[in-house]
């Protein structure tokens, strides 16, 4: 498939419908139903509504545990067709499912890696919250997570798959250490610095054992890309280097193009040492949230964009996965903002490194906010597009 | 006298935290959310008094992140018109972010930055707030003080540096009849680059913010090594100086001039809960190689990043540790 110039791409969740939600738990109510129908009507997906308004009800009425696992994974599925059909649609060139089938980035892996307990929810942002795990155990491989919903989406489209996997690092920061904690613990002058040995040990394990072998399977099935998910490569300024080096582990030696998404973060501390990841093909960032909402493609509008310099300044080389839509609010992005935003990132960095995405996962908003934006960044891409063509 | 205490935002239950995903999703209102936060307030601060800690606060709960009310009240929103569209923004160190304040001019104190409506419910001489330093509150916003790469313009930055002392030094002067103890939490100082080069301005700021207080103040440093600010640092305006060990080497502390010390002997960033006699260790190594002329047994970062049972199990244990240590 050949994409255009300003590839539009997606870069993370979107939120579950209700019907799938509910539906799942057996709480599909008539709202849920009408929900289903306005936007299955919206996405051309009409013949399927008898399909999920039947497995909705059948899953209320199952008593049998084996038949209603049967039909939950197929109420997923559908959700993942649901998914697809959204960002295709919205118009997007390069797609993934909007997460369907996973609880959350952090949760849902954690639960398939040998190694991790559960602990409980804490707080991540205002009022959103993650579960979070304890490592007890070396991390390890007990199965390919996302293989299968790769599988089902690879035969539901003919779009290209950029598959979001979330990286070693981030899995071993967002949890807590027991395992290696115990292993090595001091005296209270020791305690200094050990947090982040242990972290070290875990991340590495982490790739090396559990996100390489992922990778690996997705590859053997046919995966071309994958997008590993750093969100928390920032956390602390000084161990960069650590990301880097679980990114290169995780991608050691696989025919795979390998993108790394990170967000919210203070990216001056990425340089020099993101130039030693190697074969990176994507700098997929986040933008827009710090960016004014002026049109204008002048250094002083598009002031969200000032870490584009470190790019241009140490001669980085991949792609920029570039963020022009804000995922925490509802302002819906108009066209000529995100033509400027691309066009004031393609007069930094040469218009054939710039790929046009969210923030972050849209997870953050409702299906409406969600999909205006993303028809508007489409069309933000054609208009700067055109720029071009002329 | 060893005492013991917490030292900024507690986690929120399960339930307050399904309340706010409902929340997200329409399915609960603000009011609902707000009225179970009040309610966990209370059994918190009830948690504290029967655990006979020395200081009781409020646990931040109602805090959506850690400088939020503040900026709120101050109304620091850039072009947005409401704090709660400020840029979203990591607070390093950790996977939780804040509403980044916006600093566009001089500012002034419209309206009070603390809610102390559940001092009420403690005795004075237990009554604890904690409140952003003014290096925090500076460094972590944006605005005026900082150029377009967000490093920092050293004159202007100074101005607000001081100018939020001014502000929190008015809230601290109207609290001080009424609470014992103001804590400046400080997230970003022991890492800064920065804090060398304005470390005159860093101690006037915390002259201003502490004159005139009768209250026992503190300032907890956590986030990157604090003994790198030594000596400077045990001569800073304050009653007490908070250190996390964990990110701290305290070793450099050693035949240092004696301070009362908050070290965090807890680990806020673990679901591996210490135990007591652990923590009685660690205080009797503190005391025996320190010589600290006070001790205070404290988380090493507030606890908001354990789940809510793992932090009870917690502070019961620091409790426990600093009544050995007393009863010996």
């Amino acid at each position: 498939m050949t994409l255009p110039l300003f590839p539009t791409q997606e870069i993370g969740s979107l939120q579950k419908p209700s019907w799938r939600v509910k539906g799942l738990l057996g709480k599909a109510a008539e709202e849920d139903l009408k929900e289903l129908s306005l936007w299955y009507a919206k996405l051309h997906l009409q013949d399927r509504i008898p399909v999920v308004k039947e497995l909705i009800n059948n899953i209320k009425l199952e008593k049998d545990k084996t038949a209603l696992a049967s039909l939950k994974q197929r109420l997923k599925e559908e959700s993942q067709i649901f998914g697809l059909k959204f960002l295709e649609e919205a118009g997007l060139d390069i797609i993934y499912d909007g997460e369907q089938t996973r609880v959350e980035m952090y949760e849902d892996p954690i639960g398939d890696i040998g190694g991790f307990e559960f602990c409980g929810y804490v707080r991540a942002f205002d009022v959103m919250k993650y579960k979070k795990a304890a490592c007890v155990a070396e991390p390890s491989f007990k199965k390919p997570y996302h293989l299968e919903e790769f599988r089902f989406l690879k035969n539901a489209t003919q779009h290209e798959l950029k598959i979001p996997i979330t990286g070693a690092y981030t899995l071993a920061e967002w949890s807590y250490n027991e395992y290696y904690g115990k292993k090595n613990q001091p005296d209270v002058f020791g305690l200094f610095g050990s947090e982040k040995k242990d972290r070290r040990e875990m991340a590495i394990a982490l790739a090396r054992n559990v996100i390489r072998p992922n990778i690996k399977s997705l590859v053997d099935n046919g995966a071309k890309w994958v997008q590993i998910d750093e969100p928390a490569a920032t956390t602390y300024p000084d161990e960069v280097g650590l990301v880097v080096e679980t990114f290169n582990e995780s991608v050691r030696g696989l025919d795979v193009k390998a993108s790394i998404h990170m967000c919210f973060s203070d990216y001056k501390v990425f340089f020099p040492a993101i130039l030693e990841m190697k074969n990176c093909f994507q700098y997929a960032w986040e933008f827009a949230n710090t960016d004014s909402a002026a049109l204008g493609t002048s250094r002083k509008a598009r002031t969200g964009y000032k870490t584009l310099d470190l790019f241009k300044e140490h001669k980085a080389g991949g792609n920029i996965g570039l963020g022009v839509l804000n995922v925490h609010t509802d302002f819906i992005e108009p066209p000529e903002l995100v033509r400027d935003r691309i066009l004031y990132a393609s007069s930094l960095l040469g218009a054939d490194k710039i790929y046009v995405n969210p923030d972050c996962g849209l997870r953050t908003r409702t299906l409406d906010v969600a999909f205006a934006k993303l028809k508007n960044m489409v069309e933000g891409a054609k208009l700067a597009r055109s720029q071009y063509n002329h | 006298m060893v005492e013991a205490y917490l030292n900024g935002i507690f986690p929120r239950s399960e339930k307050a935290l399904e309340a706010g995903s409902n929340l997200l999703k329409g399915r609960e209102t603000k009011e609902q959310l707000f009225r179970l936060l009040e309610e966990e307030t209370l059994e918190l601060i009830k948690l504290q008094q029967d655990l006979n800690l020395d200081y009781v606060t409020d646990g931040q709960l109602l805090w959506q992140d850690f400088l939020r009310p503040i900026v709120a009240s101050l109304g620091l929103h850039g072009k947005s018109s409401n704090a709660d569209e400020n840029p979203v923004t990591r607070q390093v160190y950790t996977n939780t972010f804040y509403r980044k304040p916006v600093v566009s001019d001089k500012i002034n104190f419209h309206k009070n930055l603390v809610d102390e409506r559940f001092l009420a419910y403690v005795k004075k001489e237990k009554r604890k707030i904690i409140l952003p330093s003014p290096f925090a509150f500076a460094y972590l916003s944006d605005g005026i003080h900082k150029n377009e790469d967000g490093t920092i313009k050293k004159d202007t930055f100074m101005e607000v540096l001081l100018n939020f002392a001014e502000i929190l030094n008015h809230e601290a002067k109207r609290l001080s009849n009424e609470v014992s103890f103001i804590q400046f939490n400080d997230p970003c100082l022991a890492y800064s680059a920065e804090a060398k080069i304005l470390w005159g301005s860093i101690k006037d700021s915390l002259s201003i913010a502490t004159e005139n207080i009768s209250a026992t103040t503190s300032l907890h440093l956590y986030n990157g090594d604090a003994s790198l600010l030594l000596p400077g640092l045990l001569d800073l305006p304050v009653d007490r100086i908070g250190i996390d060990p964990y990110t701290t080497d305290l070793r450099q502390f050693f035949g240092t001039s004696p301070r009362f010390l908050e070290i965090g002997v807890i680990n806020s960033k673990n679901s591996l809960v210490e135990g007591t006699g652990t923590i009685v260790t660690f205080a009797n190594q503190v005391i025996e190689k320190i010589k600290p002329n006070g001790l205070a047994l404290v988380p090493n970062r507030p606890l908001e990043l354990v789940p809510r049972s793992v932090a009870i199990k917690k502070i019961e244990n620091l409790a426990k540790a600093a009544h050995s240590l007393n009863s010996k």
